[in-house]
């Protein structure tokens, strides 16, 4: 199995990390992206992967302290993601892992915000898992989704 | 005789109603938890919640007249009337559900229904006293209305808004200050919904072009009930927003107002529910209706009656119909020398609406007055001419100003539907609306009449009205017989009109390519709406045949020729065929549609436009942008200068694999810039873009410090191509402040405070001072607004403060960090998911191997307790006290019911605050200046927000994590005397506190501005460097001058440069390549000269053009003249020069130019004391 993991914090890519080796029985292979444009890239050039893991915000470029443009994160990043494999039709399998319980000011709720991903992008969004490193919810939400689809 | 059983009516107490009000007295007296006497207030109040709780909502409704002599429901029934209005607003009735709300308040509306009746007809009388600007008149009917039916926040709107036509401003504030003010006993929201309504009308339509910021704090400030009321009651209404008033939130406060303000909000609710897919509700109004139509005569009743179906007779004028038939002829001078001759009376909307429109076609004057005033900013709307944005606002102003009544709110509906397609959902409501609220039973009415009236409806037009045109021709679209038109009535239908309903009615038939035959000679007819009429349908008609390019090519070529045209489309739709043509279409409309789309409805289409902008150039076979310019004759040059200028921006090439990384983009956008500023176009947006770029990347080459900081607003967005509302609102402020105002209230009042104080101490405190009652003149209105509107883009915009501080702290990073801490010696476990009590610690049990579990348990309570406590202040400092608060001060008091009691970054504004930074920009200060003011103080108000944050955070939150520590090790002490082996768990605590002690003093420097894009120092050659990238010029720098110099001036001295490069390459007359320019420093004392010299092409006067370069150096320095002409564009690049350096780094210096041989051109510029500007090595200041 080959997973993308797209996060630009150290500290969670690796909690995800080592929960997915856990998790995964067997081999499996894990690339990760820390931007919008290196995951967009890594998604356009290579259609192998099996699943996405996908944060939610992001900084647009890979960080690279010489040239970077603008290091701080996008808030909507892994919508914009989403919408561009939707629109050149790329429909590897993503699961959203995000810190937000809420966007904009909390007027959109993540619960809201995944009920939109299923309409838009119903063939290949799988679904949003809330990461708090209070509980271990999202441990048991992530387990979930990847047993539907393992 | 036998008495007759009389009728059971809802007058007659219900022994329901008896018996609920009589167990609140038994439960009373039996229940031992009133151990007191309950005073008369608080009977009255459980009364109250008894009626409201028990009984059913249409018995709620139908009580009322049972209880309205009861001394307790009589305040919740007189409301106003009783002329005291400290409680209006608060809890005379309990919350209840829509149903029972809006049943109570169908029930005091049926009780009152004589007043109500009584008052329409007033309401009636007032709108055609405001159309006639008999001002006198119509106070006097208001005066009528509130002696009658008592005070309403409804009258004191238009009350207001007549004041504000005439010019009385300080009558309308005596007025607020006597009649509410000393009369409402403190009642903080009576006052601010009064205060706002009061205020409608403003000559400058400050109140709609700042509704959007008004309405987002609201939405970010206060809790949903408050929000959805604030937002009805004092937000203009704008239908291009997706906010759905919650009316069972508003009726919670509204049904507690005044009878007229329930009425109003009944109608509202009821008008909202055309659109509803809520069957409930739908079902609700209908009830509703049918119970008011009953006893009250309003036409928008009838309306609405009509729409549901609930209505069957209608009655007809010949009068109206005559005029519609004479309008559907195409006999405009008939339309309009019609109208004139009942100028006098008063005029419907729906025949306004026809006459405005045929008025438009034929530029004929109809009507005087306001009438007048009204009808010819309608024209600009409609023909989409020259103004149209300002007519806009200025006719939404006026809506707003009388929302309160029918006529002007279908004048809202109308330019609404004008202004903007939307989409088809809302457009339909418009419609609906408008259908609903007209007084004419006209032929078009027919269109929204349930599909079971309509054949009744037409049969009753036909008994009134015999054989009208319109009437047939929309029989004949209803029955969709294109055959019909060879009927000999029809001989008479203006010819523009037989095409696009003969279209219409093709394209209904699903006969489409016949339609868009006849609209193809629609679209170029010389009468303007209906042929921006045909061009919508025949956009839908390519559309539809599948002829998507060939519909996007219409589009673009009509919005590029006239942008105000391009919102009549249905531009949603329009964007979704430009969606699906983006991988295979090679026409530059593809992007261009979705473009402008982003830049004037919204971002739902952003991303496409990302793909859609690299796909093309891959699809024509273009490498880079700047490509397209080969394809001037099929593409056409407007298209391609859209394409360069608005396309490719540096947002939209972000995602763009054509380029290796940002820096690539950067200078892509760059050359870009400076190909259309050499083809003349923006040339000062774009040079300010290329400048601002370039010196970003010079400062990214040269600052190398690792920045700890994370908090940073881009405020780009003020500056560039998205400035224009803000840019707007200034130029009407530099109009405002050029008239005396020292004579106004407020002006004194300011002004005297600014005066008594030293501005250095004021400032900081400024935002703290709230003055109560002071009402703004409308200069100091308007710029209040401005700075208003310029800090919620600061906070709140797109890549505002609030976006930094969200992903760069609060979402994850900051509570990862503090938590961290305490996990990493496992003292905190995670929550379960069902309890939200943290999981028993394992860690803990495995490693301390108590024998006792007695013991085990104890310490294991003491963890769950730490972890509880330990996220509550977690959470208190992440998700309370790093928000921003931001409120004008009208509604800063009701904050108190706001979500963000303990946000530490207030951004909140004070009238004395703004009249500060007022005083600050002086009358040569253009829009840029402004801004810099602006942006100075927005960082000032940031330092003192973040010198509260880190204060708190490194004593209020550090003690409080401190105190939980050692809470914890104090308990384990206990247990320690019991069991030896629990000193591990000591150290770890030990441990775990001094670790989070030094996280906290690391996360303090976070909280520090960025200095992105800023220096502390530069040298003069960075300034020099960054302008010749900008204009591609070639400099020598002669010889060297390396002080440094205070980085606040970069920006001011790359200006210079600028200007003195654009000025060589425009007047040497030579290229880039062959241009140069030579700088020598001369560095003597504390004056430093700086010698610019450039090459031109050889001239052969020199003398005559040194002497016409003398009315330059005359004018130098002459302040009076600089300031007239430093505002305009072209050859005021010198007067630019002298401001920058006499006003903004504010140094004495000296400036000469000439020609100094026939192919040289020299300018010398000599600054004193410079010593000033420079950076003092030894004190780093």
């Amino acid at each position: 199995m080959k997973i993308l993991l797209i996060e630009d914090q150290q500290d969670k890519r690796d909690k995800i990390s080592n929960f997915i080796q856990n998790e995964i029985e067997g081999d499996f292979q894990l690339v990760d992206k820390e931007s919008l444009r290196g995951g967009l890239k890594e998604v356009v050039t290579n259609s192998e992967y099996d699943l996405i893991l996908l944060d939610m915000s992001m900084p647009n470029f890979d960080p690279d302290p010489g040239i970077n443009v603008d290091s701080s994160p996008e808030s909507f990043a892994g919508k914009e993601l989403l919408e561009q494999m939707r629109l050149r039709d790329i429909k590897i399998p993503v699961i959203v892992i995000t810190q937000f319980s809420s966007f904009e000011g909390g007027s959109i709720t993540l619960d809201s915000l995944s009920k939109e991903f299923h309409s838009k992008y119903n063939d290949f969004y799988i679904g949003s898992v809330y990461f708090n490193s209070a509980t271990d919810a999202w441990k048991n939400s992530l387990s979930n989704m990847l047993r539907s689809l393992l | 005789m036998p008495k007759k059983k009389k009728k059971k009516t809802g007058s007659k107490k219900s022994p329901k109603l008896t018996r609920i009000l009589r167990s609140v007295k038994t439960t009373i007296k039996d229940n031992k938890n009133y151990a007191r006497r309950l005073t008369s207030s608080e009977y009255g109040t459980l009364l109250r919640r008894a009626y409201f709780t028990k009984l059913t909502p249409s018995e709620v409704r139908l009580n009322l007249p049972n209880v309205a002599s009861n001394p307790h429901f009589k305040s919740a029934i007189n409301l106003t009337q009783k002329k005291k209005y400290d409680d209006v607003y608060s809890a005379l009735t309990p919350r209840t559900n829509l149903s029972v709300s809006i049943n109570w308040a169908i029930g005091l509306l049926l009780y009152q229904h004589k007043l109500i009746n009584e008052f329409i007809k007033l309401e009636d009388k007032i709108t055609k006293s405001i159309l006639e600007e008999d001002y006198t008149q119509a106070l006097q009917y208001l005066d009528e209305v509130d002696s009658k039916c008592g005070l309403s926040s409804w009258s004191i709107g238009i009350r207001g808004s007549i004041y504000g036509i005439e010019h009385k401003f300080e009558e309308s504030q005596k007025y607020l200050q006597d009649k509410i003010y000393d009369e409402s006993n403190d009642n903080d929201i009576f006052n601010v919904v009064c205060k706002y309504a009061i205020d409608k009308y403003d000559n400058n339509s400050l109140q709609v072009s700042s509704g959007a910021t008004l309405r987002n704090q609201i939405i970010r400030s206060f809790h949903s009930e408050l929000q959805h009321f604030l937002i009805y009651k004092i937000v203009p209404r704008d239908f291009s927003v997706d906010y759905k008033i919650n009316y069972e939130h508003v009726l919670n406060y509204e049904k507690n107002s005044s009878l007229i303000d329930i009425f109003k909000v009944v109608i509202s609710f009821l008008s909202s529910t055309v659109d509803t897919n809520d069957f409930e509700k739908a079902e609700l109004a209908k009830e509703c209706i049918k119970h008011l139509i009953l006893n009250i005569k309003y036409h928008v009743l009838d309306g609405l009656s009509s729409f549901y179906g609930i209505k069957n007779k209608w009655e007809h004028k010949k009068e109206d119909f005559q005029l519609i038939d004479e309008y559907s002829a195409g006999n405009y001078v008939n339309v309009c020398e019609i109208a004139n001759t009942k100028s006098d009376r008063y005029i419907n909307f729906t025949i306004f609406e026809l006459v405005a429109k045929a008025s438009a076609r034929i530029n004929y004057k109809t009507f005087n007055g306001f009438k007048r005033e009204i009808l010819e900013q309608l024209a600009i709307i409609l023909l989409k001419s020259s103004g149209y944005q300002k007519s806009l606002v200025e006719v939404y102003s006026i809506c707003h100003a009388f929302s309160g009544l029918p006529w002007f709110q279908e004048l809202h509906f109308l330019i609404s539907r004008e202004a903007e397609f939307i989409n088809e959902k809302k457009h339909n409501y418009l419609m609906k609306l408008s259908s609903v609220y007209s007084e004419v039973n006209s032929p078009r009415k027919s269109e929204l009449l349930p599909n079971s009236l309509k054949k009744l409806y037409f049969e009753s037009c036909n008994k009134s009205i015999n054989n009208s045109l319109s009437l047939r021709l929309f029989e004949i679209s209803e029955d969709k017989d294109i055959n019909a038109f060879k009927d000999s009535i029809f001989n008479n239908l203006e010819k523009n009109r037989i095409l696009k309903y003969k279209a219409k009615i093709l394209i209904e038939i699903g006969l489409i390519h016949d339609a868009i035959e006849i609209l193809e000679e629609l679209v170029i007819s010389n009468d303007k709406i209906s042929a921006y009429d045909g061009m919508t349908l025949l956009v839908d008609s390519y559309i539809e045949m599948d002829q998507g390019e060939k519909a996007l090519e219409l589009y673009v070529t009509e919005a590029l020729k006239n942008i105000n045209i391009a919102l009549r489309f249905n531009t949603f739709k329009i964007c979704k065929v430009a969606e699906g043509l983006i991988k295979s279409s090679k026409s530059i409309c593809v992007p261009i549609v979705l473009s402008l789309y982003n830049r004037l409805v919204g971002d739902d289409f952003d991303s496409a436009l990302r793909y859609s902008f690299e796909r093309y150039l891959g699809n024509i076979g273009a490498a880079k942008p700047l490509d397209i310019t080969e394809l001037e004759k099929s593409a056409g040059l407007d298209k391609i200068h859209y394409f360069l200028n608005y396309v490719c921006i540096p947002d939209v090439m972000k995602l763009s694999f054509i380029f290796e990384n940002g820096v690539e983009i950067e200078d892509s956008r760059v050359e870009i810039c400076k190909y259309l500023i050499a083809q003349n176009i923006s040339k000062d947006i774009l040079g300010n873009e290329v400048k601002k770029i370039t010196k970003s990347q010079a400062i990214r080459k040269a600052v190398k410090h690792v920045d700890n900081s994370r908090i940073y607003a881009d405020t780009s967005s003020l500056r560039d191509n998205r400035s224009q509302s803000y840019r707007d609102i200034f130029e009407l402020y530099v109009e405002l402040r050029k008239k005396d105002y020292s004579l106004y209230s407020d002006e004194k009042t300011l002004a005297g405070i600014y005066d008594s104080f030293d501005s250095s101490i004021l400032l900081p405190k400024a935002h703290t001072i709230y003055i109560f009652g002071l009402n703004l003149n409308e200069k100091n209105l308007t710029f209040y607004k401005l700075c208003s509107m310029i800090r919620d883009e600061f906070t709140f915009g797109d890549k505002g403060l609030n976006r930094y501080l969200s992903t760069r702290i609060r979402h994850g990073v900051l509570p990862n960090k503090i938590r961290d801490c305490a996990s990493i010696e496992n003292l905190v476990t995670a929550l379960q998911e069902t309890t939200k009590l943290p999981k028993s610690n394992f860690y803990w049990k495995n490693r301390l191997e108590l024998s006792s579990p007695d013991t085990w348990n104890e310490i294991d309570k003491l963890l769950s307790k730490f972890t509880l406590d330990f996220d509550e202040i977690l959470n208190e400092v992440n998700d309370q006290w790093l928000q921003i608060v931001s409120l004008d001060q009208d509604i800063k008091n009701l904050q108190k019911g706001g979500s963000k009691t303990k946000a530490l970054f207030n951004y909140s504004l004070s009238l004395v605050e703004t009249y500060m930074l007022q005083r600050t920009i002086d009358d040569s200060s253009d829009y840029d200046d402004f801004i810099n003011v602006a942006l100075d103080w927005l960082w000032k108000r940031t330092e003192l927000n973040l010198k509260r944050v880190k204060d708190n955070i490194s004593t209020n939150a550090t003690n409080r994590f401190m105190k939980c520590y050692d809470s914890l090790f104090e308990a384990t002490n206990k247990i320690a005397s019991k069991q030896n082996c629990i000193t591990e768990l000591q150290d770890a605590i030990t441990r775990s506190k001094h670790l989070l002690s030094s996280t906290l003093d690391s996360i303090i420097p976070w909280f520090t501005r960025a200095e992105v894009d800023e220096v502390k120092e530069f040298e003069i050659s960075t300034a020099i460097d960054i302008a010749a990238r900008s204009t591609s010029v070639n400099v020598n720098i002669i010889n060297d001058y390396t002080n440094q110099i205070n980085g606040t001036h970069l920006t001011s001295f790359v200006d210079i440069f600028y200007i003195l490069f654009e000025n060589a390459v425009s007047k040497s007359y030579l290229s880039n390549d062959e241009l140069i320019i030579n700088i020598t420093f001369d560095d003597k004392d504390d004056d430093l000269q700086i010698t610019v010299e450039n090459n031109c092409v050889k001239i052969t006067d020199s003398d005559i053009r040194n002497k016409k370069l003398n009315y330059y150096r005359d004018a130098y320095g002459n302040e009076e003249l600089i300031n007239e002409v430093v505002q305009q564009e072209g050859g005021t690049g010198l007067f630019k020069i002298w401001k920058i350096l006499s006003r903004d780094i504010e140094l004495e210096h000296e400036l000469t130019f000439e020609y100094i041989n026939d192919e040289t051109f020299v300018l010398v510029i000599k600054m004193k004391k410079i010593s000033g500007i420079l950076i003092d090595e030894n004190t780093s200041n």
